[in-house]
């Protein structure tokens, strides 16, 4: 089942045409990464599928229901869009009673979300006391609430340090395994890779690629290679044709497969021409540079 | 609907400026037909031939109608309280959120009327309330007559109330909204309204959103009707008023339905 489908949306902000034709699926128990620079449309169209921005034209799906009126289906996902909206004057407490009340969730889920983000003890500060790490928790406690189906994130790890990165990256992973979908929108293309099963890359309002994140990252091992005698090494890479791209770098060399690499097979080819390897590295390709690659396929299309 | 109350109440009830305001509101009300009724008392007193004119306005029946008129130079009080409370929502970007958690737009438009309606409801019970206390302790016998400006005050409060909420909705800032509400409420509806008796047609002003619900309760005394000219009967002036307050909120709904927030 696709928990969200996006079809054909497009919005223009006067000048700026902020999503462009954007259409992709969400499949249920995915945790799906919406990867994009800024400015690349992320927030607006995170936006038009929580109904806070109209959409010039297309249309979205929730839980395949075109019957339910879209704010009751609202109810069973929960959101944080861009930063933690919430009364300053109020402390988290009665902040998260007013968002049960509005998802009409039992208020006896705050206590439980509190703990999770780790603000159980702040319950009673003010929102305006909190630090700017603490808000984004809140934020994400009021996601939470209820336990919803579906989260849709927009930039979670905001503002939060790295004991708190580690704990939400944690908590996204736990929501995946245990069934639920997670929308995640990031610019950190390395947590996208560390967290998501899929991935939608989004520049200027388009659409580049979707996919799996397997699937994407299956394409082009990278070995790093390095011995005493570089130079023969390399010389011996050409010679042999090894890999599609030979980079040199200090004294790494980095060999890009077209598919997978055997290094089993290196190590030992190495050897037999007497090349001793003080490095023998395999690492899948990384988001970074898949990223960069489509951008640029796409810049040159 | 009760839910929607609820959740207003809770963001309500923490809110210190709106205790001060609503305090102030409640000080003033007192405190306008303190000093009316004690001035009148006064001039009573010293001049003697005035007293046969200004009459007893503080007596039974016609406390109501004196109570109510006084009371409603003060509704822009509630008035502030709607821009501030709706601006706050786009200023925290919690009327966002509201959408967001599962709120319709419907719904959090609702939700802002059903607050103006129970201050509108509570503001009659303060006035019923003031009237009571002034009627009783002149020594009247108490008599529902003229209640019913009870009923006009109601109206006129809801729609002191709904330009406010119009001019909000609008502007979004509280300091342009409150700027343009005092301005209009003034000065620009006063002209308006002098621009149609005298040009277009005579009496045609008073049907006019402010101007209406003013009419409603006009000045008690019998010398301010001097310088009404061709003032519309009741009936019509409810209409006008029951009209622009449909018409603002339908707006105010229409409006927030088609934002982006």
């Amino acid at each position: 089942m696709n928990i969200l489908t996006v079809s054909n949306i497009s919005k223009r902000y006067g000048r700026v045409q902020a999503l462009d034709g954007v259409s992709f699926e969400v499949p249920r128990g995915s945790i799906f990464g919406i990867l994009g620079p800024n400015g690349s449309g992320k927030t607006t169209l995170l936006g038009i599928t929580t109904d806070c921005v109209n959409a010039d034209s297309g249309t979205y799906r929730l839980f395949e229901d075109g019957a339910t009126p879209v704010n009751l289906l609202r109810r069973r996902i929960g959101t944080l869009l861009e930063t933690p909206c919430f009364y300053p004057y109020l402390p988290a407490t009665d902040n998260l009673r007013i968002a049960c009340l509005r998802k009409g969730v039992d208020p006896k889920h705050i206590g439980g979300v509190l703990e999770k983000v780790g603000l159980y003890r702040r319950r009673d500060s003010r929102f305006a006391s909190y630090s700017l790490g603490m808000k984004q928790r809140l934020g994400i406690a009021s996601a939470l609430l209820g336990d919803p189906e579906l989260l849709i994130l927009d930039e979670p790890l905001n503002g939060l340090d790295p004991e708190g990165i580690a704990e939400i990256r944690a908590l996204i992973l736990e929501l995946g395994a245990s069934g639920h979908t997670v929308v995640m929108a990031s610019r950190l293309l390395d947590e996208v890779e560390k967290v998501c099963t899929h991935v939608a890359i989004l520049k200027s309002g388009r659409l580049l690629s979707v996919g799996k994140v397997d699937e994407i990252t299956a394409e082009g091992d990278i070995v790093e290679l390095a011995a005493a005698d570089t130079q023969g090494l390399c010389a011996l890479l050409k010679r042999e044709n090894i890999g599609r791209k030979i980079a040199v770098d200090g004294g790494i060399v980095t060999v890009l497969f077209a598919g997978k690499a055997d290094t089993a097979y290196l190590n030992e080819l190495c050897h037999r021409n007497g090349i001793v390897l003080t490095r023998l590295l395999l690492r899948k390709q990384s988001m970074e540079s898949i990223f960069l690659e489509v951008v640029a396929k796409q810049g040159r299309a | 609907m009760g839910r929607l109350l609820n959740i207003e109440w809770l963001k309500i009830r923490r809110y210190k400026a709106f205790f001060w305001l609503f305090g102030i509101f409640i000080v003033s009300v007192f405190g306008v037909n303190y000093i009316v009724s004690k001035t009148i008392g006064l001039v009573g007193e010293e001049v003697p031939e005035t007293a046969m004119v200004l009459g007893r306005p503080f007596d039974f029946p016609m406390v109501w109608h004196t109570v109510c008129y006084l009371t409603g130079f003060l509704l822009f009080i509630p008035g502030l309280l709607v821009i501030m409370f709706t601006s706050n929502e786009y200023g925290f970007r919690t009327a966002r959120q509201s959408v967001i958690d599962g709120l319709s737009r419907r719904e959090f438009i609702l939700s802002k009327i059903l607050l103006i309606g129970a201050f509108a409801v509570f503001l009659t019970g303060l006035v019923f309330v003031v009237s009571l206390i002034y009627g009783l302790s002149q020594g009247g016998s108490f008599t529902t007559h003229g209640m019913h400006f009870l009923g006009y005050f109601f109206l006129q409060s809801l729609m002191d109330m709904s330009v406010a909420f119009v001019l909000v909705m609008l502007f979004r800032r509280s300091g342009i909204a409150i700027g343009i509400y005092f301005l209009y409420a003034f000065i620009v509806e006063n002209l308006i309204a002098l621009i149609i008796n005298y040009n277009i047609k005579a009496g045609m002003g008073y049907f006019l959103p402010l101007k209406s619900v003013n009419k409603l309760i006009p000045a008690p005394s019998h010398l301010a009707s001097v310088m009404d000219v061709g003032t519309p009967q009741a009936p019509g002036l409810l209409a006008a008023a029951v009209v622009w307050i449909g018409l603002m909120l339908w707006f105010c709904l229409g409006r927030f339905r088609r934002s982006d927030l």
